[in-house]
């Protein structure tokens, strides 16, 4: 058959059906998933604010109706997102990427590690795992916040997720409320079950760089490690230049890659 | 099957008339008042050169700005352009830059549409060199004459031109002739001449020579002056950026040339950046061109043109990093 292609540079319209805050910086948009389509865990999409610009952002959770993402204000994309309200429109590209391979992990132990904002990814991952929790093996969560107040989705970590898998949190600076653990993400790493795991890191590329010394130090191989990047992206289709690593682009070769394929790469763990 | 003419020199500006009365757009080198040679749109046949020219004819077919959509009123409106135009008057170097272009645009997962609208609208007429260019190193990679990829190529053998015809789109029988075996026979020497004129690089494995720790980065580094000129000059660079402009109640979606040597290339919301430095950045520009293009499509992405060792207002010279990593000195 022959493939027609579209322009893919063009946006779809879609309203923002709700927002809520999640953190005084970080707030969740619920968009129309007007394309039906289910993206894989990991994917994401060019999310447009007209006049101002396109960005890449993860998705969180998504159904036949909804796309549910959440976004941190830290520049002019997302400053001008938060300037928009229930009922405004944005424009949507995608998704994108190639998403985790998570049917490979199938009977496998896993082990999530997310830091600040790089949690919604993982929700995406926790999303397959929920509904079919038969097909994996001992699943656990290590999350790591700035402080108790900078944790994304409270109600996820403590109560909905530790009824079906091993959820343990950790925040850098604690407040009189959090009666938890103290320290950077690593510091829960003696606490990881099994180290014949499969394990998914999503965060700054600074926590990328010492969950994996760390786990490396642990005996775990680099070929158990998957690892999902951000990169400056202006297409999110593998031909603007922008996401280069090395060979790969961030882009269509990624945003998840297993780390021992791009261990050596020069520009990995900048910073 | 290709077929072989000649044209009269003195025939050239008759017969590109001749096409322009038949209402093609044709876009070729042209010399400016100033004395600049650049690849434009011609309305006078007079103004046609045949030289290469400084930018070449990428913008014609990817253009340095353009509208990507519109939008008004909550809704998107693409820009189209479908001008069948003739590009008359290409090198070789810039021709062989379309097809690895069109290897990244058009040949992946997702098409590049406004480039292949751009593309598949353009007739080629192109002019193999018979002399070597003062920087072009072409002999390098695919030498000053194409195999196809062409409509006509016009091949300077004195009085007249030899001409390649893939098709017989453009031929004319009022200002084309056989050619005969001696004509052939002047194309090939002259096409050869160029071989001989022009120094061959060590190109051969330099990607399993070239290396990231080396004192060259920040030697070359600090030089660079972040112009961006070698990219924009390029034939084979195709980077661009995507950014929204207001103007009235419309909004543009613009798409525009962007530069690996630039700080805001690689630059992420807060400030964080891969590429922190010009030696970084220069790493990007040489491996993408020596390293990456050939693991990832097994050629290297140049043309041997020349332009980005004219244009570097500091002197960068990519035929010396070829060299130098191939055991020279810098």
């Amino acid at each position: 058959m022959m493939q027609v292609y579209t322009n893919e540079m063009l946006p779809k319209t879609v309203r923002i059906l709700k927002i809520c805050d999640e953190t005084p910086d970080t707030k969740t948009f619920i968009l129309e998933n007007i394309t039906k389509r289910i993206p894989k865990p990991g994917q994401f999409y060019m999310i447009s604010v007209f006049g101002v610009g396109e960005f890449p952002v993860s998705f969180g959770s998504a159904n036949e109706n909804n796309l549910l993402i959440t976004v941190k204000k830290v520049g002019q994309g997302t400053g001008a997102l938060f300037e928009l309200g229930e009922n405004d429109i944005v424009g949507l590209r995608g998704p994108y990427g190639n998403g985790f391979p998570i049917e490979e992990f199938t009977g496998k132990n896993i082990v999530l590690i997310g830091g600040g904002i790089g949690i919604p990814p993982l929700r995406s991952v926790m999303e397959y795992i929920s509904q079919h929790r038969n097909e994996f093996g001992y699943v656990q969560l290590l999350y790591g916040a700035r402080s108790p107040k900078d944790i994304v989705y409270k109600d996820k970590l403590l109560k909905d997720w530790p009824k079906i898998i091993d959820v343990k949190l950790t925040v850098d600076v604690p407040d009189e409320t959090w009666k938890g653990h103290v320290g950077v993400v690593t510091t829960l790493f003696d606490q990881i079950k099994n180290l014949d795991s499969i394990f998914l890191i999503v965060g700054p590329e600074i926590m990328m760089r010492y969950s994996v010394l760390e786990l490396k130090k642990r005996g775990v191989k680099e070929s158990q490690i998957y690892l999902s990047l951000e990169r400056k992206m202006k297409c999110g289709i593998g031909i603007c230049g922008h996401c280069n690593l090395g060979r790969f682009y961030v882009c269509k070769d990624g945003p998840v890659f297993r780390y021992d394929i791009i261990a050596n790469e020069r520009e990995l763990f900048y910073g | 099957m290709m077929k072989v003419y000649k044209i009269s020199k003195d025939k050239l500006k008759a017969y590109l008339s001749y096409l322009l009365n038949k209402g093609y757009s044709i876009y070729g080198p042209v010399k400016t008042t100033s004395g600049d040679v650049i690849f434009s749109k011609i309305e006078d046949p007079e103004h046609f050169v045949d030289e290469k020219s400084t930018n070449g004819p990428k913008s014609v077919v990817f253009p340095e700005r353009e509208i990507i959509f519109r939008y008004r009123e909550g809704k998107i409106i693409e820009e189209k352009s479908d001008e069948r135009r003739i590009l008359f008057g290409t090198r070789t170097c810039e021709i062989e830059g379309f097809r690895m272009l069109d290897d990244v645009l058009l040949k992946g997962k997702y098409k590049d549409i406004s480039y292949e609208r751009k593309r598949s609208n353009s007739i080629i007429v192109n002019f193999a060199c018979t002399k070597a260019c003062k920087y072009g190193f072409c002999t390098t990679f695919q030498g000053p004459k194409l195999k196809n990829g062409f409509s006509l190529q016009f091949i300077d053998i004195g009085d007249d031109y030899l001409v390649e015809a893939m098709n017989e789109e453009l031929i004319v029988p009022e200002y084309f002739t056989e050619a005969s075996e001696e004509d052939i026979k002047k194309a090939e020497e002259n096409i050869n001449n160029v071989y001989k004129e022009m120094e061959q690089l060590p190109i051969k494995d330099i990607e399993k020579k070239i290396k990231f720790n080396d004192e060259i980065w920040n030697k070359l580094g600090n030089y660079c002056i972040n112009c961006g000129a070698c990219n924009y000059s390029c034939p084979t660079c195709f980077c661009f950026d995507v950014y929204d402009v207001k103007i009235g109640n419309e909004i543009l979606r613009i798409r525009e040339w962007d530069s690996c040597l630039l700080e805001g290339f690689s630059r992420l919301a807060g400030f964080n950046n891969p590429r922190k430095d010009n030696a970084s950045r220069l790493i990007q520009r040489f491996y993408h061109k020596l390293v990456y293009h050939k693991l990832n499509y097994g050629y290297y992405l140049c043309t041997g043109c020349g332009r980005c060792i004219e244009q570097c207002p500091v002197n960068i010279d990519i035929r010396d990093v070829i060299k130098y990593f191939s055991g020279g000195e810098l």
